[in-house]
């Protein structure tokens, strides 16, 4: 992924001691008294500029982010409109009145899979009153850069509670300065890397003004998708998959709220594969307003290959399966009878199995116990809650109905609710 | 003359200009006579009507192997025939991919044949270390039948085989080199990198080093796999020079796969007029390249369109294996490569095809993944 973003971002910082100014100006803004009425207005105002495809510093995003990820301009703005959805006026001012309050300087190392992912937890975080440092990723340095931009311009005063860096992941002493300047911090990404910063609790070879002590860790996890047997048949089914496919396909499939594997409810294989081969119809349809990527890292693509190599040829070996695929790699769907719940490497890849009941659901969610982020269910109201009770007690953050999947509230306890538990218990 | 007499012939005696047409007759045989292929040319709508060209040939995952009964006419198949399973993967032995080889005489021809060209150019008879299983002790191994052969073709008769199913025997390792250098007799290892790593450790943790006599070589392969700590491909060279006193150029790693039937080995001064520099043979920095056989066509596939990628760019990697006769010979596999001529730089596995291979047989509990640089879903 070309990384390559011009003058749109900051600046990578190159020396830790620069973070202490940073800090410092953060801790200055934290002393001057906002609402959190204030706060909510100015990011639903900031928010609004966001949500106008035509608002200069959106396009620009969007116009850097495709160039680099070779990302189509489409995806990008259904993605980005999905995640703002949530952002309006009347939800910033209920989350003001129920925050907690703190003035925390909180650092924030943000993923680099999808632009504006960790939005809900800055939002949460400037209502509660804490300043943010964040630490934005060397594959997306860009869109928190430029929304900060748009926060100051709307109010200074909230917007200098904001700061944005980067830097490469490799600069461990750039990583461990802004723990060290920080009261505590919050961190998106890989298992691996959640682990290594949990691995080195204090660091501090610099003068300590905060306990960096990793808060919130947001490692791998995975979503999926419930489909009744009254939904996944007849005219509801187009319904149904449309959802789905724009599910999966915002943000390329990338994030922690898109939905890897599509359980159907079905007496017989023969529903469920029609299901899927009617969820391949609904991503041919998405492709055509959402093209796909114009390009894939050999690693990815390589993925996606095994991927349809493995069905294709389990297929042929007489296993239970069967493949629907786009043109090059643009989408794939694998009916796999017997298939626990199956992770995909992204790029509106999904498997779809048939169901007996929730007992069977429960049992092929067995290799993903304890990260599952979100369920869209996709059932009749008379047995939506009883779905919805299953997916709690399997501590599921986020349960919607199918279209909604990337449009999640802002109090979502994402991740778990560590952000929100951090906010509340961190001292 | 049957197609498998062909391809004998064509591995006896190959003709650059005769490659293609019987690399076409192969896959024409294979199309009507190895049905899970048939089946999934159909299903690509290829067929020998529609092929006119080797790049037009469908290849096939090697994935193929591991879900699907790839076999040719029972009527081919000579009273020989061996089959071969492939270690499995890191998660076990469930995924376990099978090779049947009808006329193994075939396979021994490729491999005797490019052995000689590549680890025993200079035309010696050695005395041979395995540090692999031979056929006697894993009968199911490519390897292990290729490293038995090897011996039996170019050993001197003097060997040890100081490995078995679960481990390397690095003492008797140790004791078959000490007494070689003792003798002044030079010796020809063969193992997988892991075992190859495992030796070198013992004889470092003895505080002595061994001097092989002169002409001593080491033809490992595996790579990463299996290993705790994995060697680089310099380091493994370097290794085997400090610890054993086997000159770098004489330290030959082998790119192999138990569904393939030819194999490609570093490209060394001792065994190549090539520029055994990558950066000038291929514009890479990586360490060497690999030759292949002329009755093995390399290929970089673009990932995305399957198309063939042109000279010097970097794709996954696929072969035409003429010695594949049996089974399927157009094969992609789940390596990233680059080709430039009979040159093939190996750059790594996918993180999605997972650690194989035969290096995992002595240490596949170890439960270690081949981590390629990549970029993953948080």
């Amino acid at each position: 992924m070309n990384s390559d973003f011009g003058n749109l971002t900051t600046s990578p910082l190159d020396s830790p001691v620069k973070l202490f100014p940073l800090a410092a100006g953060l801790r200055v803004a934290i002393e001057r008294p906002l609402t959190p009425s204030r706060i909510a207005a100015v990011l639903a105002e900031a928010c609004a500029h966001w949500r106008n495809r035509d608002f200069a510093p959106r396009r620009e995003t969007v116009a850097a982010i495709a160039a680099a990820w070779g990302w189509s301009e489409p995806l990008l703005d259904q993605s980005i409109d999905a995640l703002l959805a949530p952002f309006n006026v009347d939800a910033l001012e209920n989350l003001a009145r129920h925050a907690p309050r703190r003035s925390d300087l909180v650092g924030l190392i943000m993923p680099g899979n999808i632009p504006g992912a960790g939005l809900h937890e800055i939002a949460i975080g400037l209502i509660a009153g804490c300043a943010l440092m964040v630490k934005t990723a060397t594959a997306e340095p860009i869109f928190f850069a430029r929304f900060a931009h748009t926060l100051r311009e709307v109010d200074g005063d909230v917007g200098a509670r904001l700061a944005v860096v980067n830097w490469s992941r490799e600069c461990s002493e750039l990583t461990a300065a802004l723990r060290a300047n920080c009261d505590w911090i919050a961190a998106f990404g890989g298992d691996e890397t959640i682990a290594q910063l949990a691995s080195t609790e204090r660091p501090g070879a610099l003068k300590e003004t905060g306990a960096g002590r990793l808060a919130a860790g947001f490692g791998s996890r995975v979503s999926g998708a419930i489909v009744a047997a009254e939904m996944a048949a007849g005219a509801i089914a187009a319904a149904t998959t449309d959802a789905i496919a724009r599910d999966l396909s915002l943000f390329e499939q990338q994030g922690c709220l898109s939905p890897h594997h599509i359980f159907v409810e079905a007496s017989d294989g023969g529903s469920a594969r029609e299901f899927a081969r009617q969820l391949a119809a609904a991503l041919e349809r998405c492709a055509a307003r959402m093209p796909p990527p114009r390009r894939y890292s050999l690693e990815a693509a390589a993925s996606l290959r095994r991927v349809r190599e493995s069905a294709r040829w389990r297929a042929i070996g007489g296993d239970a399966i069967a493949m629907w695929e786009g043109a090059d790699l643009e989408w794939t769907v694998v009916y796999d009878e017997t298939a626990v719940f199956t992770q995909s490497p992204g790029y509106r890849t999904v498997t779809v199995s048939p169901i007996v009941d929730l007992d069977d659901l429960s049992r092929r969610l067995q290799p993903v116990a304890g990260r599952i982020e979100a369920f869209a269910i996709a059932a009749p109201a008379a047995r939506r809650e009883r779905m919805r009770v299953f997916m709690a007690a399997l501590d599921v953050s986020y349960v919607c109905e199918p279209g909604a999947m990337q449009s999640p509230p802002l109090d979502w306890s994402h991740g778990g609710g560590a952000f929100l538990r951090a906010l509340t218990t961190s001292r | 003359m049957s197609i498998y007499d062909e391809v004998l012939s064509f591995i006896n005696d190959p003709r650059a200009a005769l490659f293609e047409p019987l690399a076409l007759a192969v896959f024409r045989y294979q199309f009507e006579n190895v049905p899970v292929y048939r089946q999934f040319c159909i299903a690509r709508g290829v067929s020998p009507q529609t092929v006119n060209s080797l790049s037009e040939i469908p290849a096939a995952s090697t994935v193929a192997f591991k879900y699907a009964d790839v076999r040719g006419p029972a009527e081919a198949v000579s009273p020989a025939a061996l089959t071969f399973t492939t270690s499995g993967t890191t998660k076990g032995f469930t995924e376990r991919g099978r090779h049947h080889v009808p006329r193994p005489e075939i396979y021994r021809a490729s491999a005797l044949a490019h052995l000689r060209r590549m680890l025993f150019p200079d035309g010696r008879r050695l005395a041979m270390l395995a540090l692999h299983p031979t056929a006697d002790r894993m009968p199911e191994s490519s390897l292990s039948t290729m490293v038995t052969w090897c011996i039996e073709e170019f050993g001197t008769g003097a060997m040890v085989c100081a490995a078995t199913r679960a481990s390397v025997d690095t003492a008797a390792a140790i004791q078959f080199l000490d007494d070689a250098q003792a003798r002044r007799e030079a010796v020809c290892i063969l193992g997988t990198t892991a075992a190859s790593a495992t030796l070198f450790e013992a004889v470092a943790r003895r505080g002595r080093t061994i001097r092989l006599a002169a002409g001593s070589r080491l033809m490992d392969t595996g790579g990463a796999k299996g290993q705790a700590i994995p060697l680089t491909a310099v380091e493994l060279v370097e290794r085997a020079n400090q610890i054993l006193g086997i000159d770098p150029a004489l330290a030959i790693n082998e790119y192999g796969m138990t569904e393939m039937c030819s194999q490609l080995y570093d490209a060394t001064p001792f065994n190549s007029r090539l520029d055994p520099n990558p950066v000038h043979a291929l514009n890479l920095d990586c360490f060497r390249v690999k030759l292949a056989p002329p009755w093995l066509r390399p290929t970089a596939l673009d990932p995305v369109t399957l198309h063939p990628l042109g000279d010097g760019r970097v794709g996954l990697l696929a072969f035409f294996d003429l010695a594949n006769v049996g089974s399927i010979s157009a094969l992609m596999t789940e390596d990233f490569g680059m080709v430039r001529g009979e040159a093939v730089a190996i750059l790594g596995r996918s993180a999605a095809g997972g650690a194989r291979g035969c290096a995992l047989s002595i240490d596949e509990f170890a439960g270690r993944e081949v981590i390629a640089r990549s970029w993953r879903p948080q």
